[in-house]
């Protein structure tokens, strides 16, 4: 967040229709992703009553779990789910070895899920968690029974965490990066009055639209946790009926459950599709595809382990993978954070917000500046050197690199700051790319400069048996009971 | 203190104060700041029934299936005795294992009626094993307790209060979220200390009123939970200091309720002017814009959480919406715009049609500018 959303928050408060923030979109949408609706039980811990799944918006499958029936429901919806990622472990293709890397085989694409909030992608981890350890019943394959299913949503929970993932996508949030509307993050975080802000129906505002989908009954929340209301006015009875029911009464009931449970995914489900349509529409900024690339990479190196019979994900990362895994996090949300700066210009004009960014117009360039040598040994080096003007205000200190849109390939040094009244003027001196005619721009340009992408190297992290026993962290415990 | 509990009755009209429990307790320490709630609160006031009077009900948030697990799981935790739970005890506090361990004061009766003989009983019990007389008694099931709110005795609910053999006190929690691989979602362990913390503060002021010390009674809340997906329970230690001493200030507040009150005008009421004593059939006939009108005597602070603890909530949405305050976008709005309390003020700042206070100055400098990057971004003003 930043003034300049803020700002577009007001606005939309007083014009009662959405405002836009950034129109271009940094995550993969894929061309089938599987919407998943979770639906869980109430008074229970990740036990779903029922999901909603599926890549086809005119086909949703309704997966049910009438009390009693929790394994037939986890078998089917392991399979259904193991279909869609089983197709993306078809067609591979050859990346030939880079640097340390040797060549390797990767898949083509990789499988998407999307869900609607926050709220989901935690459901999902949390049932991920109750289903990896579970033992395979005797009569089934192992590569779709319930515990490889968890396997696979710890795996895509896993990369939610990455900002720069796609794997797993979080509607509401998403949506959220491109519109600032006139109410709250908390009611934000909810599918249905989103998007009535975004997308009110015709002769209504979105401040009208969102009131107007408030009432429960008429307009079920997305989940994974079910309304209250529709619990007592529905549920609470069709549980009832199903307690004592046995054969084809039983049936009769879990038909009823199944339509009643229908009716309250449907309108979510449709909501969620027309998100995902709005959201493939917008364009993607340029690093968008090599963030996927390593989407796939990660999905590829998640089937090998699991083609290998490797153990499933830990319950706790132990001290070693917990340094290696942060250190991950920081290096890709700071790469992503840089490459949207660079490549979106609304995330731009955030940091000019803040004093990271700066537009300005050149007033003096000196492109045969050449550096004295220091010390006896070199040569004179050749560093051009210009003078911007901006009136933002500037938050710089010398020797910081900066970088522009215009070409993300050429890094200026901060050399002198002078402040007048109403203005700053700022000394750049060209560090890289110098001979690029880009590298100087003529007097007059109007140039955009943020901090440049750090150089982020990848950390290196010593293999384990080098790590001192200092920096291991105690030795993990004999496993406990067999976790239920 | 007559006239205080006068003063709080005429607010509230004819109607049987709302008691408070822990619940509403522990939630004076969220959005302390707004003097409506603080004086509905103090009053006792149906806040539910206004609402829905007003026109703006909260939708329900408990779910029924979710309370009677919870129930559930409860009564599975203290069957045979509290065996299971005696022994969880047993285990993170080393409490003995004496024969007559475990006193049910549900005997006495679970009705509200009951309620002050269940207290006393309790207090009588819990200073008996305090000065170490009686039969040693390791758990109180289903005690009382009481905490003098603005004139008004609340009967709390602890699930349990056990007792070391060493003088000290502990309050024990059974919750029905389960805490998997040692982690629970923030917002439950967050309200269930909250509550752990009112009964703790109530603990105490029974201790201190016989001359004992407050330090007798723990301020680690003892958590009983299942253990990651099973119906097995598991006990965890909270450390409940900060919500205690938080609890402690917002309950001294509604000890000054005076204050608020001598800012009222004279003779105000919240009443909603029940046309007969039946609450099943009864019907409000307050007029709906004289209740406003009075209820606008008192400030509201709205937050974008309130409906997380106040059944008003969404009447106070519907007021900030008209007052166009930028509370209503939420609590990361509400930071950036610092002292500019309405939405026209900060586009009116931002486009220069209005000039700023001398304290608004850097930020409204920082809004013009931030208009002007928004204009060179969507093009002029829309």
């Amino acid at each position: 967040m930043s003034l300049l959303s803020t700002l577009q928050q007001c606005r939309a408060a007083n014009t009662q229709y959405a405002q836009p923030l950034s129109r271009l979109r940094y995550l993969h949408i894929a061309d089938q992703p599987l919407l998943v609706l979770p639906l869980n039980r109430p008074g229970e811990t990740a036990r779903p009553l029922a999901v909603m799944a599926g890549s086809d918006p005119d086909h949703p499958q309704l997966f049910l779990a009438p009390p009693g029936d929790d394994d037939r429901f986890l078998a089917a919806l392991a399979e259904h789910l193991h279909t869609y990622i089983h197709s993306f472990q078809q067609a591979t293709r050859i990346r030939p070895a880079k640097g340390e890397h040797p060549e390797r085989r990767e898949y083509l694409d990789a499988p998407q899920i999307a869900v609607t909030g926050t709220a989901s992608v935690y459901y999902l981890k949390m049932l991920g968690r109750a289903l990896r350890y579970r033992p395979v019943p005797e009569d089934t394959d192992p590569a779709t029974s319930a515990a490889h299913l968890g396997r696979w949503l710890t795996f895509f929970a896993e990369r939610a965490e990455y900002d720069s993932s796609s794997l797993l996508l979080n509607l509401t949030s998403l949506l959220s990066t491109h519109w600032a509307t006139g109410q709250s993050a908390l009611e934000d975080a909810h599918l249905a009055p989103l998007m009535a802000w975004v997308f009110p129906p015709h002769g209504r505002t979105g401040h009208q639209a969102a009131l107007a989908v408030e009432n429960p009954l008429l307009h079920p929340p997305d989940g994974p946790t079910i309304d209250p209301s529709f619990e007592a006015a529905q549920l609470t009875s069709l549980f009832a009926d199903l307690k004592s029911a046995r054969g084809s009464r039983r049936q009769h009931h879990v038909t009823h459950l199944r339509e009643a449970v229908e009716g309250y995914l449907t309108p979510t489900w449709t909501l969620a599709w027309e998100a995902l349509s709005i959201l493939r529409g917008m364009p993607p900024i340029p690093s968008t595809a090599a963030r996927w690339d390593t989407d796939i990479r990660q999905f590829t190196t998640h089937s090998d382990r699991l083609d290998a019979g490797g153990p499933p994900q830990p319950k706790q990362d132990d001290v070693v993978t917990a340094a290696v895994r942060l250190a991950e996090l920081e290096h890709a949300a700071a790469s992503l954070e840089a490459a949207r700066a660079l490549e979106d210009p609304f995330v731009m004009a955030e940091r000019r917000t803040t004093g990271a960014a700066f537009s300005g117009t050149v007033t003096h360039t000196d492109p045969d500046h050449v550096l004295k040598p220091q010390n006896p040994g070199e040569r004179a080096k050749r560093r051009p050197r210009f003078t911007v003007r901006t009136t933002d205000p500037v938050r710089l200190e010398p020797d910081r690199l900066l970088a522009g849109p215009h070409d993300p390939a050429v890094h200026m040094a901060v050399c002198d700051i002078t402040y007048t009244t109403d203005a700053t003027e700022i000394v750049l001196e060209v560090r890289t790319r110098v001979s690029r005619p880009s590298s100087v721009p003529a007097i007059g340009t109007t140039l955009l400069l943020t901090t440049a992408p750090d150089y982020f190297p990848r950390p290196q992290f010593p293999s384990r048996d080098q790590i001192p026993w200092t920096h291991t962290g105690p030795v993990p415990a004999t496993p406990e009971e067999t976790p239920a | 203190m007559s006239s205080l509990s006068s003063r709080l009755g005429t607010l509230r009209g004819p109607a049987a104060p709302k008691p408070h429990n822990a619940r509403s307790l522990a939630a004076l320490t969220a959005n302390p700041g707004c003097r409506r709630r603080a004086l509905l609160d103090a009053a006792g006031v149906d806040k539910d029934a206004l609402a829905v009077h007003l026109g703006h009900p909260l939708p329900p948030t408990q779910s029924p299936r979710a309370l009677s697990r919870g129930a559930q799981f409860e009564a599975q935790v203290k069957e045979q005795g509290g065996a299971e739970l005696l022994s969880l005890l047993r285990d993170v506090l080393h409490l003995p294992l004496p024969e007559a361990a475990h006193s049910d004061l549900s005997v006495i009766g679970k009705s509200d009626k009951s309620l002050p003989v269940r207290h006393a009983r309790t207090r009588a019990l819990i200073l008996e094993a305090a000065r170490g007389q009686g039969p040693s008694r390791t758990m109180l099931d289903h005690p009382v307790l009481m905490l003098t709110v603005p004139g008004q005795p609340v009967f709390l609910e602890p699930d349990l209060v056990a007792f070391q053999s060493e003088g000290v006190f502990h309050i024990v929690e059974i919750k029905s979220f389960a805490v998997i691989d040692g982690q629970a979602p923030g917002d439950k362990v967050a309200g269930a200390v909250l509550q752990g913390a009112a009964y703790i503060i109530a603990l105490q002021d029974l201790l201190t009123s016989a001359g004992l010390d407050a330090d007798r009674v723990s301020t680690t809340l003892l958590l009983i939970t299942p253990r990651n997906f099973s119906r097995r329970p598991m006990a965890s230690t909270i450390d409940a200091r900060q919500q205690i001493k938080s609890l402690r200030r917002q309950l001294e507040r509604l000890d000054r309720i005076e204050d608020l009150l001598d800012q009222l005008p004279f003779g105000i009421t919240f009443d909603l002017a029940y046309d007969s004593d039946d609450p099943r059939t009864r019907t409000a006939t307050r007029d709906r814009d004289d209740l406003a009108k009075a209820l606008n005597a008192a400030e509201a602070r709205y937050r974008s959480n309130c409906s997380h603890h106040c059944q008003l909530a969404h009447f106070c949405r519907a007021q900030a919406h008209e007052g166009r305050l930028v509370d209503v976008l939420g609590s990361t709005a509400c930071e950036d715009l610092g002292s500019i309390d309405t939405v026209p003020t900060a586009l009116g700042l931002a486009d220069e049609s209005l000039r700023p206070a001398p304290d608004q100055e850097d930020l409204a400098a920082a809004l013009r500018h931030a208009e002007n990057i928004r204009n060179e971004l969507f093009g002029g003003a829309a």
